[in-house]
């Protein structure tokens, strides 16, 4: 995987970055199919099926209302690295557009090494599969 | 097709509530919390729901018809209005149900893609584990959406979240292993997000104040609270706050003397600070 699917703004990210360590990625125009909104983004999360009962939790406790310090114990232990694959796609396509774009935008800010690159590529590509066109 | 038997004794549902449908359908006057639990479970079943939507909406219609408690037109047309909204919301969901069974069909039929889309996640997942900071950011975002997205909770949630992994200014200055760099960095990528969930009418003002604010103030413990003021201050929607924050956009809230004018100007409110708040206050 070395291709980013970048908008506009996260190619003049890209392209900021020093050239040794763009060496050998390949930025790719994205074009969003999905325009996301508050309320979309609060059915798609509404509408995840989760398998894994402690990031259902975490979910449910939000939607509660719990204590800010309730919220974190249950983040604090919950494991992502178990978390099904079924539930990782719920996870990424409920999170939507904008959110995978943030952390790519944040991870293409801070690159230093490929891996941040490799980090980068992965959320664009899961939002181009996702929502793009 | 038969009606839904709200005479049916319900289980201990897992619920999910679709967002905002049950809102209005709680808010609905003379709705017995019977009636809600069996609507919960029916609607929790997306694959029942389009089916469902059209039946939960004849209910109350029919239901107000005949049973409604006070049968003044006036409640009737309150109700009657709310089911507009309730019609909204159900095609957004249906909408969004159809898409993303659509989109993951799509994708599991294509080779290529459904190869792309785990090496991908694989990737991902490397980074969860890795990076701590990572997973926090994942979640957050999820907590954020699902919690309705208070900002004045999302600020207590950061501080809680900043406190739990030793990242205060104070412990910066101990050496201890989160520096303080890295805590004014983690601040403002949770305040981007924050800025990110936002109704887009919410200008740039607010973003720009959020990322200069936080980065000015995570670094000191009092100033902080200084912020979570000025973020009550918004809820409070008073017109003299709106002017502030108008003649000290360009101070970008970084002076001390623009956070007491601005604090001179506004009143604690305890309770939730919710997003539209904001959205109705800040100009577009």
């Amino acid at each position: 995987m070395n291709t980013l699917y970048l908008l506009e703004g996260e190619q003049k990210l890209f392209q900021a970055l020093p050239a040794a360590l763009q060496e050998g990625w390949q930025a790719t125009p994205a074009v969003l199919a999905y325009e996301d909104s508050y309320e979309r983004m609060q059915i798609r999360c509404a509408q995840m099926t989760l398998v894994d009962e402690s990031l259902a939790k975490i979910r449910t406790l939000a939607q509660e209302g719990c204590t800010p310090a309730a919220l974190v114990q249950a983040i604090e232990n919950m494991d992502l690295s178990n978390l099904p694959e079924a539930d990782m796609r719920e996870l990424l396509y409920g999170l939507g557009p904008d959110i995978l774009g943030l952390i790519v935008q944040t991870e293409l800010r801070k690159a230093q090494t490929d891996e941040d690159l490799k980090q980068a590529a992965s959320y664009s590509t899961i939002r181009h599969l996702f929502f793009g066109s | 097709m038969s009606m839904i038997d709200f005479q049916e004794t319900p289980g201990q549902p897992d619920v999910i509530a679709p967002s905002g449908l049950l809102e209005i359908i709680r808010n609905l006057p003379g709705f017995k919390e019977r009636e809600m639990e069996v609507i919960r479970e029916q609607i929790n079943d997306i694959k029942e729901r389009e089916v469902l939507a059209g039946q939960i909406t004849e209910y109350i219609r029919e239901r107000y018809r005949s049973h409604a408690p006070e049968n003044s037109q006036a409640m009737q047309a309150n109700v009657f209005e709310q089911l507009g909204d309730l019609d909204n919301i159900l095609t957004v969901e249906k909408e969004e149900a159809v898409r993303k069974a659509e989109k993951f069909a799509e994708i599991e039929a294509d080779p290529e893609k459904k190869g792309l889309l785990a090496t991908a996640m694989r990737s991902v997942k490397e980074g969860w584990e890795k990076i701590k900071k990572h997973k926090w950011k994942i979640l957050i975002a999820l907590t954020a959406i699902a919690g309705g997205f208070l900002v004045w909770y999302y600020w207590e949630y950061l501080s809680t979240l900043f406190a739990s992994l030793g990242i205060t200014g104070q412990a910066a200055e101990t050496g201890a292993a989160v520096t303080q760099e890295e805590a004014v960095a983690t601040a403002v990528e949770g305040v981007e997000a924050a800025a990110a969930l936002n109704n887009p009418s919410i200008s740039l003002v607010e973003h720009s104040f959020f990322l200069d604010g936080v980065e000015y103030l995570s670094t000191d413990p009092v100033q902080m609270e200084k912020l979570k003021g000025v973020l009550q201050a918004m809820a409070e929607g008073k017109p003299d706050f709106l002017l502030h924050l108008q003649q000290h956009e360009t101070a970008r809230m970084s002076s001390e003397v623009a956070l007491q004018d601005m604090m001179q100007a506004i009143t604690n409110r305890p309770d939730a600070l919710h997003i539209t708040d904001i959205a109705e206050i800040l100009p577009q």
